[in-house]
């Protein structure tokens, strides 16, 4: 593993384990639900960024909103760290316990509140996952738009913290833009209703707040979620270029001619080969790069614009365009785009995944430096890529078991992140900052900015019992960061402490 | 920086950069002196405006500072007026989904879409709200300067970005009292090429309320919902609504002409079930549009609710809050889930009674946009926040602006 700086851990509170143990046992209606024991607690010892591993102090699994409450009024009496979880998929590490911090997983929450037709929304708990609400109603032809890849194990709840996307956020949003209301538990206990069936809320935008907060502000325990008509019909259609540049220019060309595909995917030959070889999804290996665009709506919308799009990729000298004829077709175009992680899983015993964001029209020289550092770090990296909103994945191949790799992988992964910041781009498009991203978020933001994000969480957690160690490099005391500097003209925290 | 000290009605500073703008909160926090943040002030009869407070004005820090169609962004300064935003995206074909109602008509009759960073700031979305959102949706960067009068930015110029907590929605809808706007970066969109409005005349409000919702669950995308009661209708300055003489439900259709026609093919099977249906094609369909987006003031004497509830429930709103609470017939928006309702100026009881109903139905929010009358300064613009979320939003404001400089009071008394 890694070096990781985690806060200091408070050892006086290891040794009282099995007090508070029994004083969260007191709180809960199953016992069984409060996990001490040394082989209990490694289940969560870490979520789906497995190069950290922590066992959690404790597990606790609640099933009801005031058992959350109690609990986290317990650990606010007693100031112990809290970390939410919901099915532990998280990318970044968000999830990842602390030795003295109680793990709080929600997987009991899963139990669909209500479907409201009518508003178009359903209500929900946290821990149902993202496929389940698409399922529940499926019968009545809804769904709920955005869908991870993780989408048949990732929580609701989670995909509330870490703002998840999916490949159709390009037309329909990020969860975001597909949650109306929220019930969520504070640290001190206290329970907010935030939002509702109504699409405007009064006050700040807790919602937007909320939305995103990677578990460092409040615990949520009930979602309520837009859910909109299934189109009346989708087509997908496979555009293989001898040139990545090729492939950008067309991207950028469907997009000036006013089209907003469904989905706008992109594969690099690496990635193209590893997922051909894995599922024989048909893609052509002779091209640098393959675009899957999708379209859907109404039948007469959809046949229209694949007849633009396929005139659009001719003239950037497509040198194979296939468009999906009906459903089973459609299904297997993407059929090779989704298990692209798995397939590169194959032809590598390790695989680090990263996930920024840069300007479209950035790709192709992006790409291009991502190749020279390939070959700096002596490190493969192959590329799938949500070209639509210029959401990165490059998937960076290595072996654990080769002493230094790792560390190597990291690095390299490093280097591409900032390099999405020094084209105008972003860390993280949808996994989050975690503990992966944490430190390099002086990259993007000034010690002014990251203290003004900080004062939410001053706002919500004042005492930063809630997931501390996530998302900032540095963890200020909110006294400090009350405190007005203005007419020395400069903040000073230079000198403060990391954690 | 130019200021004005001349009367102390007229005690404005005018920031011409945002290093001005930093003096100025700066200047506001040593002094302890409240300012009151504005744009092109046509949203200032929204919320308690306080007079007495020096006028900050953000008009100077004007002008697009990037836009790239192919990137679906434009950045620009925060006083860059509406409509010059609205010119550069319609010369390539875009523009803001959300359609931005301008205030300017429905406070004093004259066009006026203020300034994008106005329209940020209180977060106001037209017709397309339910199914594009709403500013705070497209919202993607933002520098400013916040009350403790440190310059700060979040967020940045691409639409999928989790780096850090959302500030951008924190800011949307705060109406400048957590931080001043410099600099704002939103997500732009393809207009649509063509739109139609299909209309079906005389039905009452749950026949209307029950055919929207089922019309909107068609899969043929439907970016419009309204109903105009018969009042409405004969005030519509297009003819196929004005010669109604009865109420009228009335969707909207957009996209390409292929699409358009064929989706309004297949709706107007489903509409004749409700009785004759009136087909309004793209030029007047936009009018029609516009004027449901930014309803004029009405009579001068009553105050304008802007009413945001669940879309089954706003005839329930109406009924209990009983006819004779409302001052003119209702505008219903985004399929049911906006009303713009009239309500007697300054009459508590009824205020109280929306407040109250609005719990009834479960849940709703409402802003006062047009107080009737001038004279009563502080009035009550924000339907209430539950306790716990009201205290969180004081805790935010604190943090962002301890000493209570930008624009104190005008959202709640202690906010
Ligand atoms: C194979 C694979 C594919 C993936 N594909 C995508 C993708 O396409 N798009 C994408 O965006 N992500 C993707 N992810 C990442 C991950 O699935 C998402 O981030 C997901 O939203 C995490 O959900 P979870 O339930 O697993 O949350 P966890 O991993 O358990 O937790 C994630 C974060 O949420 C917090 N949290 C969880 N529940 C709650 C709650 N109830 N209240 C408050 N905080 C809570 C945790 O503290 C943590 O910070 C992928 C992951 C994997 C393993």
């Amino acid at each position: 593993m890694s070096q990781l700086k985690m806060p200091d851990v408070d050892e006086t509170l290891i040794a009282r384990r099995a007090e508070i143990a029994r004083d969260l046992r007191s709180l809960i209606a199953d016992p069984e639900s409060v996990i001490d024991e040394e082989h209990g607690r490694l289940v969560y010892d870490s979520d789906g960024l497995t190069a950290y591993r922590q066992p959690p102090f404790l597990v606790c699994l609640p099933s009801s909103t005031s058992e959350v409450s109690a609990v986290l009024r317990y650990c606010s009496d007693h100031n112990i760290k809290v970390v939410p979880r919901g099915a532990g998929t998280s990318l970044s590490g968000g999830a990842l316990p602390l030795a003295d911090g109680i793990l709080l997983g929600m997987a009991k929450f899963n139990k669909i509140v209500e479907i409201d037709f009518d508003n178009k929304c359903v209500v929900t708990q946290p821990g149902v996952t993202n496929l389940g609400i698409s399922k529940a109603v499926d019968h009545a032809g809804y769904y709920y738009a955005p869908d991870p890849s993780s989408q048949i194990a990732c929580t609701i709840g989670g995909n509330v913290a870490e703002n998840s996307g999916g490949v159709h956020c390009l037309k329909y949003g990020l969860t975001t833009n597909n949650i109306l209301g929220l019930e969520v538990v504070l640290i001190n206990g206290d329970v907010m209703r935030i939002g509702g069936k109504h699409l405007d809320a009064a006050g700040y935008d807790l919602l937007g707040v909320m939305v995103g907060s990677e578990g460092l502000l409040g615990v949520v325990t009930e979602v309520t979620v837009r859910i909109l008509r299934k189109p009346e019909t989708a087509r997908a259609a496979l555009i293989g270029f001898g040139s990545a540049d090729a492939a950008g220019d067309c991207v950028a060309d469907i997009i000036a001619a006013g089209i907003i595909p469904a989905g706008m995917e992109m594969m690099d030959r690496p990635a193209i080969h590893a997922a051909e070889d894995f599922v024989c999804a048909g893609y052509p290996r002779d091209v640098e790069a393959l675009l899957i665009v999708e379209l859907d709506g109404p039948a007469a919308e959809v046949d229209d614009l694949c007849t633009k799009i396929t005139e659009i990729a001719r003239t950037r000298g497509a040198t194979s365009t296939r468009v999906s004829e009906n459903e089973e077709e459609r299904l297997a175009f993407w059929a090779g785009r989704k298990a692209a992680f798995p397939a590169v899983g194959r032809i590598s015993p390790d695989y680090y995944c990263m996930d920024g964001t840069i300007p479209r029209a950035q790709l192709a020289p992006v790409l291009k430096r991502m190749a020279e550092m390939s070959e700096h770090y002596g490190l493969r990296v192959a590329n799938v890529f949500h070209a639509g909103d210029g959401n990165l994945h490059p998937l960076i191949l290595y072996d654990a078991n080769v002493p230094g790799q790792l560390e190597t992988a990291e690095e390299f992964g490093a280097d591409i992140l900032k390099l999405c910041v020094e084209v105008g781009g972003v860390l993280t498009g949808e996994h989050g900052v975690g503990v992966e991203k944490r430190d390099l978020m002086p990259h993007m933001f000034t010690e002014t900015d990251l203290a003004h994000q900080q004062r939410v969480k001053c706002a919500f957690d004042p005492e930063g019992l809630l997931n501390p160690g996530k998302m900032f490099p540095t963890l200020h005391r909110c006294a400090e960061l009350g405190r007005l500097h203005v007419h020395q003209g400069k903040l000073p925290h230079a000198d403060l402490p990391r954690f | 920086m130019q200021t004005f000290p001349d009367s102390d009605s007229d005690n404005i500073s005018i920031a011409r950069d945002e290093k001005d703008l930093e003096d100025c909160i700066r200047r506001s926090v040593a002094e302890d002196t409240p300012l009151s943040i504005e744009g092109l002030g046509t949203k200032r009869a929204i919320g308690n405006v306080n007079t007495e407070h020096r006028r900050l004005s953000l008009e100077k820090l004007s002008g697009i500072v990037d836009y790239e169609p192919n990137e679906l962004v434009l950045t620009a300064r925060a006083g860059t007026p509406l409509s010059e935003i609205h010119s550069a995206l319609s010369s390539e074909q875009q523009q803001l989904a959300f359609e931005p109602p301008d205030m300017g008509l429905v406070i004093s009759g004259n066009p006026n879409p203020g300034t994008i960073g106005g329209l940020l700031a209180t977060n106001l979305s037209g017709p397309r709200r339910f199914v594009a959102g709403a500013p705070r949706d497209h919202f993607l960067g933002v520098k400013g300067i916040s009350g403790r009068g440190e310059p700060f930015k979040a967020g940045g110029r691409v639409v999928k970005n989790v780096t850090g907590y959302d500030m951008c929605k924190l800011l949307a809808g705060s109406y400048g009292t957590l931080a001043v706007m410099t600099e704002v970066t939103v997500k732009v969109l393809p207009a649509p090429e063509t739109s139609v409005s299909l209309v079906v005349a005389g039905l009452d409000q749950k026949t209307a309320q029950k055919a929207l919702t089922q019309w909107t669950s068609t899969p043929y995308a439907i970016s419009g919902g309204a109903y105009l009661l018969e009042r409405l209708t004969a005030n519509s300055s297009v003819p196929e609504i004005s010669v109604l003489d009865q109420s009228a439900t009335i969707i909207r259709i957009e996209g390409t002409a292929v699409s358009v026609k064929s989706r309004a093919d297949f709706l107007k099977q489903d509409l004749a079930l409700s009785g004759n249906v009136i087909e309004i094609e793209d030029g007047a369909s936009t009018s029609l549009w516009a004027e449901i987006c930014s309803p004029q003031p009405g009579p001068g004497d009553c105050d304008l609710w802007r009413v945001s509830v669940p879309p089954s429930k706003w005839v329930h709103l109406l009924e209990t809050l009983g006819r004779e609470s409302i001052e003119d017939d209702p505008l219903v928006d985004w399929a049911g889930g906006l009303l713009w309702l009239r309500l007697p100026t300054d009459a508590e009881m009824v205020r109280e009674r929306l407040f109250s109903a609005m719990e009834e139905i479960g849940g709703g929010s409402a802003v006062l946009v047009r107080p009737g009358s001038k004279e009563r300064t502080p009035r009550q613009s924000f339907s209430p926040l539950f306790a716990g979320v009201h205290t969180l939003n004081r805790r935010l404001k604190e943090n962002f602006d301890p000493k209570r400089i930008l624009n104190p009071g005008r959202m709640y008394p202690d906010i």
